[in-house]
């Protein structure tokens, strides 16, 4: 298993005997295929807007997410979520990174 | 690394955002055409209703043959959430108005695409989307056409300008 990335709190990997991806939570480990990955990719992107942040920042302290299809659920407070979207950001860059050096 | 990726996925991913976004502006499109039908029926302008509810029909095509072309390549594609779409026009003119300039800027967004393909060299993407811009010409043809239609008629009664509108396009 390879490491794509790593963020303050969480870390991406590749496994290519596995054919898929994996997430470390830090207190869980969560495998993920390539279309829940964009899924998580997607969820970041939704998180990152101002609206999302000034709403975390003024109403809600935490976020429930949901992983892989309602299979793994993780409680993030503010800083996760940033943390997450960089980690979102950081994997799919170095995904780009890695696919330009193969090719 | 092995590239894991590419395996999974056909197109860029910047590309595949960007045809997410759009899929989102032909769905408004089309709700808004849905709209302009609805003013036109209540009129009974029969032939301008008809041609928006043709027209609401195609752009919900447009964004189909994008949402399938995403998942097809591999990419994840999300269903549209389409808000603050108006139902009060002034004028059957305005709403032609307002029909060219939403086919012009779906255009230039299509464009975008097709200028971001090229930076990164997705040619299947590209490929695909040479039919939309060929689509998108046609379209504004036609609604240049009926809104020339509206300056030859002078100050003709409604009625005389509806049964003049091309139906189903």
């Amino acid at each position: 298993m390879e490491l794509i990335f790593s963020s303050t709190y969480y870390s991406s990997y590749q496994s290519s005997e596995e054919r898929c991806y994996y997430i470390d939570f830090g207190h869980k480990m969560v495998k993920i295929s390539f279309c829940q990955l964009l899924s998580l990719r997607y969820k970041a992107k939704q998180m990152s807007t101002f609206d999302y942040i000034d709403n975390l920042l003024n109403h809600n302290d935490t976020v429930l997410l949901s992983l892989c299809d309602k299979e793994h659920l993780i409680l993030l407070d503010t800083l996760m979520v940033l943390d997450f979207v960089d980690l979102m950001k950081g994997t799919f860059a170095m995904i780009e990174l890695n696919a330009m050096l193969v090719s | 690394m092995e590239n894991l990726t590419r395996q999974e996925i056909s197109i860029n991913l910047e590309v595949m955002d960007m045809l997410n976004k759009q899929i989102e502006k032909e769905q408004k499109a089309s709700s808004l055409y849905l709209a302009m039908a609805s003013w036109c029926d209540q009129k009974t302008l029969v032939n301008s209703a008809s041609f928006f509810y043709k027209q609401a029909e195609e752009e919900r095509e447009h964004m189909m043959k994008i949402f399938k072309f995403i998942n097809d390549t591999g990419g994840s594609a999300y269903s549209p959430n389409v808000s603050n779409i108006t139902h009060e026009f002034s004028s059957l003119r305005e709403i032609f108005e307002m029909a060219l300039d939403h086919e012009i800027s779906i255009t230039q967004s299509i464009y975008k695409i097709v200028a971001k393909c090229r930076q990164v060299n997705d040619f299947g993407s590209e490929n695909f989307l040479m039919w939309f811009v060929e689509e998108q010409l046609e379209e504004e043809e036609t609604i240049k056409d009926i809104l020339d239609m509206f300056d030859l008629s002078g100050d003709m009664p409604l009625q005389f300008i509806d049964e003049r509108i091309p139906v189903g396009k």
